[in-house]
């Protein structure tokens, strides 16, 4: 990663999950009328494993891609990162602090953004907010400016400085959301879902402004969301969990190796003529091959390339129909993890 | 070695400012609020203003005078801490855990009770300079309310309300802890927030005076923290509770004030170590 390169032995952790735990007792309930009625009065709980022994760790200034479907358990680990939840079991290590056991000290060291909540004094301008942080954080008023001038530059935030926040658009507020984590100089910063709702261009200028902070300033990342392209743009590592447990952890080159099996060829017939057997003639060539015809009358073959040579395939088909017109795709990160989303992994 | 702990003290109590000072600057933000808050404070108190003035003719004894008893009741109204729309703590933290923003409180370097006392605190302050203030202020010129008889009434009126409101605040967070229970915002907001305004119109002298209410009544008031949060600082402002009284009033009422902080603390850290277990 960024703060280790080649050659130099890895940096210690700064982030030391060990199988990490978290369950919930929630009340079952019942619906309709009489479940209602009954639910006032039921003792019949359920156990929710939310977090299910998890460990990772990461080392300083890497930015680490944490992702599954809703429901799967990020909130709930980034809640135990902070210092917000305790776990049922395993540990939790930040930077050499238990969080659950040194609030205080682990706070000032942690910034926390979460996309749909909004730390900014709503009726008065952000400004107001980052001077309510200079004071929370005792920020010393010379690093404050300095950071808050940078910040204003890279953001191009002056433009609506002076108005209040209920009148910013989504990616006005979450730049000033940003700045308002940031100000203190957290060695480590979590994001959750930062780009949530948000027009591509407002997306980018967060991105950019997230990979200016790992790269120049060296702050340790972790970046939960839904939106893949975030983390193709940004993370060289992945995390995934589903359901509780971790099912991938690594780089995100190695998922597309690994599971890139999804490679494309999306071809048109000629007007007239028919696909005729296509499945039983790809068979020919190699297992793992599948065909598919989409709405508009493109077909779609998606295919292994450690299986079957591109090459291979595409004058396969080029021979043996009357095509109109052929593109090869690149493996697509989003549908790799929507199939792993949906099948669980197989490791 | 540097002097950390004085520096520790110095950013806790610069943390605080920063949270009041903030607080302030999002009060000021409802300007027209202010205008509406003075006008309803004039409406009650022009209520009850007619009200003991009706009493007083057709009474045959009072125990209090006439001038000293519109006196009490229009600055009851004035500084009123029963006032609807003011930004009542639980209404903050039930909105908070509803929400979920909770959160967000949680991972600052404050404890979420302190944070929340000095929010209200800065609130408290702007609504006192400009709603109760003024309202005084007019008060004084439409229904010819006395001064304070004496400087002494005067200085223990002032520390006695602020007394009232660390008080008041300790309820008010009481009452919101009840939604990290039952997670029923709106039972909590205007089922409790409700019964609490009426606790505080009755049991605190608000609206009447406790020495006007039933002997056992009054005995009830006695016992319980309520009468410090209304009838203490108005009656010595008015005379009815003088000289060495003044000060065992103020004496009992951060009795009150220190034993519910100590309480609230408690259930507080009860409250916490139920996020912490159950989630948010």
């Amino acid at each position: 990663m960024s703060a280790s390169p080649a050659g130099t032995p890895p940096a210690a952790p700064i982030i030391r999950v060990t199988n990490l735990s978290k369950t919930f007792r929630t009340l079952k309930r019942k619906p309709g009328f009489i479940g209602a009625i009954r639910n006032l009065f039921s003792t019949d709980y359920e156990e929710i494993k939310a977090v299910d022994h998890i460990s990772f760790e990461i080392v300083p200034g890497e930015l680490v891609g944490y992702i599954g479907p809703n429901g799967a358990g990020k909130s709930t680990t980034i809640k135990m990162l902070t210092g917000i939840l305790h776990p049922t079991a395993g540990e939790v290590v930040v930077d050499g602090l238990v969080p659950q056991k040194e609030r205080g000290r682990n706070s000032k060291k942690i910034g926390v953004v979460f996309g749909q909540r909004s730390q900014l004094m709503w009726d008065i301008p952000p400004g107001d907010s980052f001077e309510l942080m200079r004071k929370m954080y005792a920020i010393p008023k010379a690093r404050f400016e300095a950071n808050l001038k940078q910040f204003v530059e890279l953001l191009a935030l002056d433009e609506f400085l002076e108005r209040p926040v209920r009148q910013l658009s989504l990616g006005q507020r979450m730049r000033c959301e940003l700045v308002a984590t940031l100000l203190h100089d957290p060695k480590i910063v979590y994001l959750d879902e930062p780009t949530i709702g948000m027009d591509v261009v407002a997306k980018e200028r967060i991105r950019e402004f997230i990979l200016h902070l790992s790269q120049e300033r060296g702050t340790t990342i972790i970046l939960t969301t839904h939106d893949i392209s975030d983390i193709e743009r940004l993370c060289q590592r992945v995390i995934i969990i589903d359901k509780g447990c971790l099912i991938y952890d690594g780089t995100l080159a190695e998922i597309k190796r690994r599971y890139g099996r999804l490679r494309r060829v999306v071809f048109s017939l000629a007007e007239g003529a028919r696909p005729g057997k296509l499945e039983e003639s790809l068979e020919q060539l190699g297992s793992g091959l599948q065909a598919e015809t989409q709405e508009d009358g493109n077909i779609v073959v998606s295919f292994d390339p450690q299986q079957v040579a591109a090459l291979t395939l595409t004058r396969h088909i080029v021979n043996s129909y009357a095509v109109s017109d052929l593109a090869v795709e690149e493996a697509d990160l989003e549908a790799i993890i929507r199939e792993i989303y949906q099948q669980g992994m197989e490791r | 070695m540097t002097a950390k702990p004085m520096t520790g003290i110095r950013e806790s109590v610069d943390r605080q400012i920063g949270v009041i000072a903030a607080a302030v600057k999002q009060g000021l933000a409802y300007r027209f609020e202010f205008f509406t808050a003075i006008l309803g404070s004039l409406l009650t108190m022009t209520l009850v203003y007619f009200l003991w003035t009706a009493i007083y003719n057709n009474a045959t004894s009072m125990a209090m005078s006439y001038q000293a008893l519109i006196t009490y009741v229009c600055l009851g109204q004035a500084f009123s801490f029963a006032r609807p729309g003011q930004r009542y703590i639980f209404i903050r933290i039930g909105f908070g855990i509803r929400s979920g923003n909770v959160l967000l409180d949680l991972v600052r370097p404050m404890d979420y009770q302190l944070l929340i006392y000095c929010e209200t605190f800065g609130a408290y302050l702007l609504e006192t300079l400009l709603v109760s203030l003024p309202a005084y202020v007019l008060a004084l010129f439409l229904f010819r309310i006395n001064l304070p008889p004496s400087p002494e009434a005067a200085i223990g009126f002032g520390i006695s309300i602020l007394g009232a409101f660390f008080l008041v605040s300790s309820i008010d967070f009481l009452i919101g802890l009840m939604a990290f229970w039952t997670m029923d915002i709106w039972g909590v907001i205007w089922g409790l927030g409700y019964v609490k305004i009426a606790v505080l119109d009755i049991l605190a002298g608000t609206i009447i005076p406790l020495t006007l209410l039933p002997d056992w009544l009054q005995a009830i008031a006695a016992i319980l923290p309520f009468r410090s949060m209304a009838y203490t600082p108005l009656a010595i402002y008015v005379g009815e509770i003088t000289g060495r009284a003044i000060w065992m009033n103020i004496l009992n009422q951060f009795a009150w004030g220190i034993g519910l902080v100590l309480l609230t603390r408690l259930i507080w850290l009860k409250a916490r170590h139920r996020i912490e277990i159950q989630g948010g």
